[in-house]
């Protein structure tokens, strides 16, 4: 009678831990899928982050490229000097100017507070950085155009993810050297 | 009476093998999903490499000196590239190479127009991406 209880005993302790092992299983695999998934969603992010900034930024400079029509500068308009023998423009901030029935209207693609953004308004009218319209997470956006007299080199775009990590865009403008600020 | 113990663990048994099945399979698919949206996100930066590269050959007008000057990378004659480290920065040698970028000219067959073929490679030799150049070379004569 005795050891029938205790087999009776064993079996439920067996049963328990078959179960025991059965719950470590499936949290495991539940705890191992959600960090799978915060991966591949975070890296998707990322990815598309990163690849859209660069397409609407080519897209933006590819679409306003007309001579004169694209400049490198500060966000309150002041363009840096120029070295010396050669010019260069480095700066924050990508002016694309456009003519709409005469008037002169300014896009300016900068980074502020955490985001890319860009406003549109007419030429020399005041705008502040806070105005314009948040269009990605980012970490940093630079813009840097080398030329000499005669020709335009490569406008050079740095963008900083919103994870850190850096991608360098080049692009040539068709306007060539007369779109030069 | 007889217990019904035996039954029931037999029955736990079969779950937590049904559940270890399901467990691997699970997995398996993760591991895919990781693979491929690894892969998708180097094949964006290798794009965007690419680009990069088709971009500066306009630019100099198919001067790969120059381009190789400005860019970065090396130009032995007969294709311009450049190695890749592991967070896409252009490598110095001091760490491990992790991509390559080989841009190769091809013959146009057409006067005045320059073409290449510009490609992004795994450091194991896959190929991430491939994209064709054209620009408009500089006449000499003109």
């Amino acid at each position: 009678m005795k050891n029938l209880r205790q087999k009776h005993h064993m079996d439920g302790l067996t049963a328990l831990l078959l179960f025991g092992v059965l719950a470590v299983c499936i949290l495991s695999v539940l705890l191992l899928g959600a960090d799978a998934y915060r991966r591949l969603t975070e890296r998707d992010q990322t990815t598309f982050d990163r690849r859209t900034a660069v397409q609407y930024l080519a897209t933006k400079v590819r679409q306003a490229d007309t001579a004169g029509a694209v400049t490198v500068t500060s966000f309150d308009g002041a363009v840096p000097p120029g070295e010396s023998g050669t010019q260069s423009a480095s700066g924050d901030t990508l002016l694309l100017t456009e003519n709409i029935e005469g008037t002169p209207y300014c896009t300016r693609i900068y980074y502020y507070d955490g985001y890319i953004r860009e406003v549109f308004g007419e030429c020399g009218v005041e705008m502040l950085p806070e105005d314009g319209e948040k269009i990605l997470e980012a970490r940093g956006l630079l813009f840097d155009w080398d030329f000499d007299g005669s020709s335009a080199g490569p406008l050079q775009i740095e963008f900083i993810a919103a994870d850190g990590t850096e991608e360098r865009l080049i692009l040539t403008l068709r306007s060539g050297g007369e779109a030069m600020p | 009476m007889k217990s019904k113990a035996p039954l029931a663990l037999m029955e736990q048994l079969v779950m937590v093998l049904v559940v270890a099945l399901a467990a691997a399979l699970c997995l398996q698919a993760f591991t895919l999903a990781d693979q491929i949206s690894r892969r998708n996100a180097e094949q964006g930066r290798a794009l965007t490499q690419a680009q990069n590269a088709v971009e500066m050959l306009k630019n100099v007008h198919g001067d790969f000196e120059e381009a190789a000057r400005l860019y970065g990378g090396t130009w032995n004659g007969l294709m311009w590239g450049w190695s890749l480290d592991e967070g896409w920065g252009i490598a110095d040698g001091t760490v491990p190479l992790a991509y390559h970028v080989l841009v190769t000219p091809t013959d146009s067959a057409v006067p005045l127009l320059g073409t290449a073929d510009v490609s992004v490679y795994t450091a194991d030799g896959e190929q991430l991406c491939s994209l064709p150049a054209a620009w408009q070379e500089v006449d000499g004569d003109a």
